[in-house]
């Protein structure tokens, strides 16, 4: 049966070669994965970070060249930087706080039984089907007063003075690509803090109520400390996925009117395709990314104390 | 006192059902709605008369079928080939202990800052020569790689949900490794699969920019490069738009409906670790 | 059908070693049983032994084979998981015979297998449920059947009962015992629970720390445990351990214990020097109030305080004072009037104690004179 036990002198390197392959299998199963990711995202983003330090610019061939960090200079002195900076804060922020907001109210509400939750779990979670260009259309529309009626909702509330499109409103324009956001976005907050929600253990809650704890209390104590590690994860996760993305307000107002709405993601994007400036569009593109880096690190800097 | 936190709680679900639905309804109303009177009628709730025209156009003339049939490649694709991957991966970090593996989940955490604005140019300056610059392949490539690291996030979390004890107990059983994840752990993971395939299917089928850039023959854009087109046509019909829109939201729509469940089940099993 | 020998086998995590040199022979149809606190590494030996963990040194043999490197699949053993690892997608029948279509039998040949696995633990009823629709000792029982239907050379199992409750608990144990009678293949079972190592084993290897403490008959551990580890690990309740000191020596040896009485050693501990710093063991079952005794060997009588007493039905444990010691004593058929009450005499059987080294923990003499 076995070669190994019949010839003691041989016996070993088979084995040997069979536990270096054994050590070899979880390679096997990461490499074709992490290969497609590295080829596909990391040596693009190389290539991206080195454009940044070159003055490119398509329609002008003949002046490309390594221009160390002047594509930087001109950021600092670049006002419409600074204003697409401070609205992708703006953006990013309020898009995350209300999803958060709403998402966890939902997770609150789907974590309870009720008559036809089932139905009602699959209806509200159904804005995370429809593509994200596809519900910045959406609004786009929902936004005009002459094919829908929530200006007119709007101003009978009093947010406006009357029914009027804020995206050609310079100072709510942002606020277009901010509600489509929140409404597609709400759903994937609930789904993750839902699942955070199921897998606390019941019996904690028996053993609060038990020692008299309020609903409040149980909510403060138990459910929140349970939740945070979620929470944070997901913030991180959404916050990056906010900030980089730029269709929303690509389909909605193009960062008008008068970059009133620009983001760095939007105008990095319309830098390369427009001015086809990719240099520019690049370093851009890095001063974004080093600063999700930072923020990213913080972050979870900030969980690892609070952990503790 | 009970009877009225009970109202109150039905008035806040219904307040949600509302904000999630409405504008889906009134991408379906102004679809339905014949082009007459689409500006007449045009904040009122219901319009007085429906027809189905413009979907009749979107179906019989407009190029969305070729788009669709696109997209459905493109997303399927995608799907197919993220899940193999995220499978791989997803059974490495759950089931071996290998030098390298927090450094590789790091590493996957990191690609999610990345920028996707940034790399579409390079991308498509190193697609080109190799030919894969408006093809399908190539969008599926490109969609691949930037799904692939949260979906092999999910997968795992599934995987560990499945206690490793089946796999050993098969393997003495009779099985080889290989065997054990085929008969044992794959048929265990099916709602896993399906979550993943769901998710991955509908990032794929939403996605724009890079189908944007990347394609450019009418005949192999996908429908959010074709309804975009249509945005930007002069004199846009927008019953015909709505229309093709809310086709566009039919297989995401059913893919997502039948997933969700086990998507918050997955989560939830790697919830405990997170 | 097939000896198990383990020579110098060790394994680490990176630095930390979970087992180490450990060398066992296992004979054929022998009934070996690992016993050990939580963490002494029983589960990692036997996962070694199945193939689970890779080995980082010395050598495991079953029959004439060297199977440091070979997968479970090619071992020819079989294993019982503590949560029992029924695959979940299959019926009891198709888990049971899963072994044997994978190593392509005959379908009749299956079927009769089966057949006579589920007959020997009663799983008849259930053969086409799926796992989640059994109860916990149902499940057990469908664990063993896929153990055996695949008659391996050696049974592997990791604290199959302990998902029990206490009164199945006991059931299982017996039909195990019945089952190795009847199959008679080479049991490698691990548990932490003294009785089950006591009732079923026909050797226990007593761990601790990755090392083992003692090999030995369930008899020789429990009467001749060679450290006070093993004395306090084997026995419910376990045994009395008393710090002394010795006080004489040559032919009369005695020890006395700390604020107690001076007891007389047998002639194997002439050889202790006096003065010697020692631990005392007691088995419960050695002590009793006078009057209920059973026949002694070598009886010493004491006086103490009872300050408890534990009914048990058939039995009683009596909690006494002996200057400032607790100690526990175990009678049968006790009578009804046992009541806590002060200057109770005593007897102890000394033939039956146990001397260890107060700093090492090992066992002094040689007792066997006793
Ligand atoms: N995968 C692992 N990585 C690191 N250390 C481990 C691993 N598995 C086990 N150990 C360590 O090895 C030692 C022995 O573990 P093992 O599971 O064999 O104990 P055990 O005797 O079976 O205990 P129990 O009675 O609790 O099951 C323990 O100290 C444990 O912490
Ligand atoms: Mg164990």
């Amino acid at each position: 049966m076995s070669l190994a036990a019949d010839n003691p002198a041989t016996g070993r390197s088979p084995g040997t070669f069979r536990r270096r392959l054994r050590a070899a299998e979880p390679y096997g199963y990461v490499a074709p994965g992490l290969l497609v990711v590295a080829l596909v995202m990391l040596v693009p983003l190389a290539v991206g970070i080195s454009f940044s330090f070159q003055n490119y610019v398509i329609f002008r061939p003949a002046s490309r060249g390594w221009s160390g960090f002047e594509n930087y200079a001109e950021i600092w002195s670049d006002r419409t930087f600074w204003l697409a900076l401070s609205n992708t804060a703006k953006w990013t922020f309020w898009s995350v706080a209300f999803q958060l907001g709403l998402g966890l109210g939902l997770a609150l509400i789907l974590n309870k039984p009720f008559f036809g939750r089932a139905v009602f779990q699959s209806l509200v979670f159904l804005p995370w089907a429809v593509p994200t260009f596809l519900s910045g259309l959406n609004w786009q529309w929902l936004y005009n007063p002459l094919v829908s009626p929530l200006p007119a909702a709007l101003a009978a509330v009093g947010v406006l003075d009357e029914p009027r499109n804020i995206l050609s409103d310079p100072d709510l324009a942002l606020w277009g690509p901010i509600t489509a956001m929140i409404w597609w976005g709400v759903p994937f907050f609930a789904i993750t803090l839902l699942a955070a929600l199921r897998s606390i253990p019941s019996d904690l809650y028996e053993a609060a109520a038990i020692d008299g704890a309020t609903p409040w209390q149980a909510f403060r104590h138990i459910t929140v400390p349970f939740l945070l590690p979620m929470i944070t994860i997901t913030i991180l996760l959404r916050t990056v996925w906010v900030a980089n993305s730029p269709e929303l307000i690509f389909v909605m107002t193009e960062g008008g009117p008068a970059n009133s709405s620009q983001t760095l993601p939007n105008y990095v994007f319309t830098s390369a395709y427009s001015s086809m400036n990719f240099g520019y569009a690049s370093a851009l593109a890095t001063v974004l990314m080093v600063m999700l880096v930072i923020y990213s690190v913080l972050l979870l800097w900030v969980r690892g104390r609070l952990g503790r | 006192m009970r009877a009225v936190t009970g109202t109150a709680l039905w008035l806040v679900r219904l307040l949600y059902l509302a904000f999630a639905l409405f504008p889906l309804l009134w991408l379906l109303r102004i679809a339905l709605t014949p082009d007459e009177i689409l500006y007449r009628e045009g904040t009122t709730l219901w319009p007085s008369r429906t027809t189905l025209a413009n979907f009749a156009y979107v179906i019989e003339e407009s190029p969305f079928p070729v788009f669709f049939a696109n997209t459905i490649v493109v997303a399927l694709g995608t799907a197919a080939a993220v899940t193999l991957l995220a499978a791989g991966i997803g059974y490495a970090f759950s089931r071996f202990r290998f030098r390298g593996k927090s450094a590789l989940m790091v590493f996957l955490v990191i690609t999610q800052l990345f920028p996707i604005v940034m790399v579409i140019t390079p991308l498509y300056q190193l697609l080109a020569p190799i030919g894969l610059v408006d093809t399908r392949i190539g969008l599926i490539l490109v969609f691949t790689a930037f799904n692939l690291p949260f979906a092999a996030f999910l997968m795992h979390s599934f995987y560990e949900g499945i206690p490793a004890e089946l796999e050993q107990a098969a393997m003495i059983d009779g099985c080889t490794r290989f065997q054990a994840l085929v008969r044992i752990v794959l048929p265990l993971m099916l709602p896993g699969i399906g979550a993943t395939v769901g998710f991955v299917f509908t990032a794929a089928w939403s996605e724009l920019l890079f189908s944007l850039m990347l394609i450019t023959s009418e005949s192999k854009k996908t429908f959010a490069v074709g309804l975009l087109g249509f945005v930007g046509k002069s004199g846009v019909d927008w019953g015909q738009m709505m229309a093709a829109a809310t086709l566009a939201l039919i297989p995401p729509a059913i893919f997502f409906t039948l997933i969700q469940k086990y998507l918050v089940g997955g989560l939830t099993a790697g919830a405990v670790k997170a | 059908m097939a000896e198990v020998t383990l020579k110098g086998v060790a394994k680490s995590y990176g630095r930390t070693p979970a087992v180490r040199e450990f060398d066992l022979d296992i004979a054929d149809e022998e009934f070996v049983v690992f016993v050990g606190p939580s963490g002494c590494g029983k589960s990692t030996t036997l996962r070694m032994i199945a193939g689970l963990e890779d080995i980082t040194g010395g050598e495991i043999r079953i029959g004439d084979r060297v199977v440091n490197d070979l997968p479970p699949r090619d071992r020819n053993i079989s294993m019982v998981f503590q949560n029992y690892a029924l695959y979940p997608h299959m019926t009891v029948r198709e888990n049971q015979a899963f072994g044997l279509r994978l190593a392509g039998r005959a379908k009749e040949e299956i079927a009769r297998k089966v057949a006579r696995a589920s007959g020997i633990l009663g799983l008849d009823p259930y053969l086409e449920r799926r796992p989640a629709a059994l109860s916990g000792g149902q499940r057990q029982r469908v664990a063993m059947g896929r153990a055996i239907v695949r008659d391996p050379d050696v049974f592997l199992f990791d604290e199959p009962l302990s998902n029990l409750d206490a009164k199945l608990r006991g059931q299982m144990r017996t039909e195990i015992k019945k089952l190795h009678e009847k199959v008679r293949t080479t049991v490698i079972y691990v548990t932490h629970d003294q009785v089950e190592a006591m009732t079923l084993a026909d050797r226990i290897v007593v761990m601790r720390d990755g090392r083992i403490e003692q090999v030995g008959t369930p008899e020789e551990v429990y009467h001749r445990p060679v450290s006070d580890f093993v004395a306090s690990f084997i026995g419910s309740p376990p045994m009395n351990l008393l710090e002394g000191r010795i006080v004489a020596e040559g032919d009369a040896p005695a020890v006395a214990l700390s604020g107690g009485p001076v007891l007389p050693l047998g002639p194997g501990h002439a050889r202790l020097p006096a003065g010697a710093s020692v631990t005392l063991g007691l088995r419960p079952e050695a002590i009793a109030p006078q009057g209920m005794a059973g026949p002694m060997r070598r009886p010493f009588a004491f006086e103490a305080d009872i300050t408890l007493v534990e009914p048990l039905g058939g039995e009683a444990l009596i909690f006494l004072a002996l200057g400032d010691r607790e100690m526990t004593a175990r009678v049968f058929r006790p009578p009804a009037r046992l009541a806590p009450a002060r200057g109770v005499q005593f007897l102890v059987d000394l033939a039956e104690a146990s001397v260890f080294d107060g700093g090492t923990g090992r066992r002094l003499g040689d007792d066997g004179a006793n």
